[in-house]
């Protein structure tokens, strides 16, 4: 069932920058603390409820993930927060639970061609497509905690292991004014 | 978006033979058959706009060709840009006014589905634009070719654009965007003519060339916008030019529905396939409000966003798809005819 996995937020730092991809303040776009609480199209499921496991429509079971997040300029429930630049690098962020509250470790992956982009009307596209097949993935925790959950969320021990692959597409859109 | 086609085949049936003469026996049941190139209509629709400042959009194909003004075979390949056809007996230039365009389309050889915009023409010899092939290696004697007219906006939609939400400026009208290579042109009809955001020419002559794609954004909240288009149905391998690290806005070509695995892009030369959106070429799918993006994978095509195979994805007949490629070669996509004429 879509929403019910360990969490899994979209994401960026507040200064991030290729380069130096975790500088700042984590803002999610989905997942969790997300403010963005509009449905996912082709989904029952809401932005605010990402989780490893989803979405069972595009095959994505245990283990995995599979999601295609479409942000509007200027809409309530998919427009929050924002990145205000286009040299912001986008990242996924896993916990270890199925709350953020509940979780005890987490990772954040991001990489240097996952920039965001300025917001278009169709037909002109923007899209961001991530993929942790694709080269170049950077670590929150270093490269030696590839796919596993080690920085500590709450002082609680253990680490988890994480057995992940997934894809997701970012379709980022201008609202309409004309 | 709904499409009928309706080929159809005239045949000329047994032709009494009485020939004369008690010399020569004739077989009792001879006959004769002439067939013509299937003609058929695509009917493609827009959905009305959910209100005034939220338009619906769609991306269209148009792939019919109008009727051929003069076939022939190629009789010299004259240079990188000019050949020369059998049986012409051309007025200079008459292919080649910008209010009366013409295509030359190649219709047999290594190269049947390739068409070329004729720019000049004598008595026996066109001039193309070979869009930086050159000709000589391209084309040989013997080449079947057929001269046709261009599709234009006005055309294709009609002058006034029946049918079309018109106004004073493109942001009260529908809406028509071309690909032009490295962006889109916005072109809206004022009820008198084909109009281009940011130009006071008529763009009524606008070329829509076979191998592109339109995209429509409709703002009329009245009703669908509903176009039907009547032509001859292609009855060749159709070649599209896909650019080098660019973009393309490629139609399907043919007025069936096709799929992903099948139109043949992962075939196309200097085709990239990658682990991943971002590491290959792409194809964009319109899903009715945004673009789906695919990738193949070198066994199979992907979906950014799903782990799910997407060879059987339909791209239906009467649209087109983005192509944004990452591989700087340029490459064209031939698709193969997927019915018998």
């Amino acid at each position: 069932m879509d929403g019910d996995g360990d969490v899994i937020q979209l994401g960026y730092f507040s200064n991030g920058t290729a380069g130096n991809n975790f500088n700042g303040t984590w803002i999610p776009l989905s997942g969790q603390g997300s403010a963005n609480t509009g449905v996912i199209s082709g989904s029952t499921e809401t932005y605010n409820k990402t989780s490893i496991g989803d979405q069972s429509s595009q095959g994505a079971g245990n283990g995995t993930f599979a999601l295609s997040l479409a942000f509007t300029v200027g809409d309530a429930t998919t427009g929050n927060n924002l990145p205000s630049s286009t040299s912001i690098p986008l990242c996924i962020r896993v916990y270890n639970g199925t709350t953020v509250a509940g979780s005890t470790f987490f990772n954040t992956v991001s990489n240097n061609a996952w920039l965001w982009l300025t917001p278009v009307d169709s037909p002109s596209i923007a899209t961001v497509s991530m993929s942790l097949d694709q080269a170049g993935a950077v670590w929150q925790g270093g490269a030696s905690s590839a796919l596993k959950t080690t920085i500590v969320n709450t002082p609680e021990p253990a680490s988890a292991g994480l057995a992940i692959i997934g894809g997701l597409a970012v379709l980022l859109r201008r609202r309409r004014n004309s | 978006m709904h499409l009928s086609m309706k080929p159809f085949r005239s045949r000329i049936l047994p032709l009494a033979a009485a020939i004369v003469g008690g010399a020569l026996p004739i077989a009792a049941f001879a006959q004769t058959t002439a067939t013509t190139t299937p003609v058929g209509f695509v009917t493609v629709t827009v959905p009305a706009a959910t209100s005034s400042t939220t338009p619906s959009s769609a991306p269209i194909a148009i792939p019919l060709y109008n009727s051929a003004a003069f076939q022939g075979t190629v009789s010299s390949v004259d240079s990188s840009s000019a050949f020369s056809l059998s049986g012409a007996a051309f007025t200079a230039n008459q292919y080649s006014s910008s209010s009366a365009p013409y295509f030359v389309r190649m219709m047999s050889g290594t190269n049947v589905g390739r068409f070329f915009l004729i720019t000049s023409n004598t008595t026996t010899q066109l001039t193309v634009n070979a869009n930086g092939v050159n000709l000589t290696t391209l084309l040989t004697v013997g080449d079947s070719a057929q001269i046709v007219p261009a599709n234009t906006l006005s055309s294709v939609f009609g002058a006034t654009a029946t049918g079309f939400q018109t106004g004073v400026d493109a942001s009260s009208s529908d809406n028509v965007y071309l690909w032009n290579g490295t962006g889109w042109d916005l072109y809206y009809n004022n009820g008198t003519n084909w109009k281009k955001s940011g130009s006071l020419l008529s763009q009524n002559n606008v070329i829509v060339y076979p191998d592109e794609g339109l995209f429509i954004s409709r703002r009329a909240t009245t009703g669908p916008l509903t176009l039907t288009v009547l032509g001859t149905v292609p009855s060749t391998t159709e070649q599209s030019d896909l650019a080098g690290a660019g973009s393309s806005f490629v139609p399907n070509r043919f007025p069936v529905d096709t799929q992903l695995g099948s139109i043949g892009f992962q075939n196309s030369p200097n085709w990239t396939s990658g682990p991943a959106a971002g590491q290959a070429d792409d194809v964009y799918i319109w899903n009715g409000t945004g673009w789906d993006v695919y990738y193949y994978n070198a066994t199979n095509w992907k979906k950014s966003g799903s782990l799910l195979t997407q060879d059987t994805k339909v791209i239906p007949a009467g649209t087109a798809v983005f192509v944004t490629r990452v591989n700087s070669a340029p490459a064209f996509l031939a698709q193969s005819l997927p019915y018998t004429p």
